[in-house]
């Protein structure tokens, strides 16, 4: 029977396993232990989803991506050796499912990239707040206009800028996560990281048509 | 320590910002990009723009963070093994769960929850198509019985057992008030023909 614990948290909870405890969550998930599978699901779902989301650009096609990066897991948890953190490995499968899948819509050119709208009312750096203080409501709405801005220039990057800045910016990797993931060198990580940031820069600056300046 | 000195023009400063916004550059070169920076308002502003930019990044990705729990529709821990439950709290002397909470020794960039959180009304559920999913191409072997799906947060065992307490409940309730109506009285024709 499945135990429910309210009082732990999610994320942070995965996150915190000592390698003991990953080791005998991967024993479970590679003996089919459904329960272990459906939490370890209800656990990455968001995660997955979101960095999906961010590097299609197309929430629809995230969420079938998605289901097939946990379907991948259920089949393949076998060939998952323990090199690497379990969400390591998780996003790497997720990048790769990814690639696909923008290859195959490339073939078929049928890709479409909105513009994820996720800006809330008060959204602005750090929650609403600018140096310890409330934003007054110009701060407020440059933030937003300048965030509007980066959803924007980041949808207008090649693929593996994306990739890049989504990991490292948005999902907060370690460099060492990312050189796993994409299995490039780190030296290449971080020379076209810098090119992503510059070229995301410049799509800003084209695209609002100011120079981002204080 | 050697002093080595480290000069850069500005093409090569403006190469390090992404580095020295990440701390990676080494001291020494950290130390020359910010002397840099100091001296040239040129490559000052520069730098600032690009924070902006990475500020702008750093909103989008604390979205959600901000504002409480990640826009799960579930309990999101993973089920107890109480194998290895047990044998962890006998080993550590703590109760099972204990080491979950404590504090993760992650790097100060990891503790801000800078993961991306799409707002409340991009929370996916992809477990019940999953579930379903595995049970059809497993030809029946996983998720064979509906006991082993969960609705919303939990097992369909309990949402079992509450509605058919509630129907009981119904039910007593239901005898209780037909019970309080008064007895009609027998037609007072039918008791004398009795005798």
């Amino acid at each position: 029977m499945l135990e429910l614990d309210d009082s732990v948290p999610d994320e942070e909870w995965v996150s915190q396993l000592s390698p003991e405890e990953e080791a005998r969550l991967v024993e479970r998930l590679k003996k089919r232990d459904e329960a272990a599978f459906s939490q370890f699901v209800l656990v990455y779902q968001q995660r997955v989803y979101s960095l999906l989301a961010r590097m299609l650009g197309n929430r629809e096609e995230a969420k079938d991506v998605a289901q097939d990066v946990f379907l991948t897991v259920f089949k393949n948890i076998d060939s998952f050796r323990g090199d690497s953190k379990l969400s390591t490995w998780l996003y790497r499968v997720a990048v790769n499912h990814c690639k696909n899948k923008i290859k195959y819509l490339d073939r078929r050119n049928t890709r479409k990239h909105d513009v994820i709208d996720d800006t809330r009312e008060g959204a602005v750096s750090d929650g609403g707040v600018i140096g310890g203080r409330p934003a007054r409501p110009d701060e407020a709405a440059q933030g937003n206009e300048l965030e509007q801005a980066v959803r924007t220039a980041l949808a207008s990057l090649d693929e593996e800028h994306r990739q890049l800045i989504v990991l490292r910016d948005l999902e907060g990797l370690a460099y060492e996560e990312i050189v796993t993931i994409t299995g490039l060198p780190d030296g290449t990580v971080k020379s076209r990281l810098h090119r992503a940031r510059a070229a995301l820069k410049e799509a800003i600056e084209k695209g609002v048509g100011w120079k981002i300046a204080t | 320590m050697e002093d080595r000195h480290v000069s850069l023009s500005d093409d090569e400063v403006r190469e390090r910002f992404s580095a020295f916004h990440d701390g990676e550059l080494s001291p020494d070169e950290a130390k020359v990009v910010r002397g840099r920076l100091a001296e040239s308002p040129q490559l000052a502003a520069e730098f600032e723009a690009f924070e902006r930019v990475m500020g702008g990044l750093a909103s989008l990705a604390s979205h959600g963070s901000h504002d409480g729990p990640a826009p799960t529709p579930r309990t999101q821990s993973l089920p107890p093994d109480p194998k290895s439950a047990a044998e962890s709290s006998a080993k550590s002397g703590k109760e099972p769960g204990d080491a979950k909470r404590e504090p993760a020794a992650t790097p100060p960039s990891e503790q801000s929850g800078r993961h991306s959180v799409l707002p409340e009304d991009e929370a996916v559920d992809l477990l019940p198509d999953l579930q379903k999913t595995i049970h059809k191409r497993s030809g029946g072997k996983f998720y064979k019985t509906r006991a082993s799906r969960v609705i919303g947060t939990r097992p369909i065992e309990v949402v079992a057992a509450v509605t058919l307490v509630l129907l009981v409940l119904v039910y007593v309730m239901m005898s209780y008030v037909s019970g309080l109506r008064p007895a009609e009285a027998p037609p007072s024709g039918a008791v004398q023909t009795g005798r």
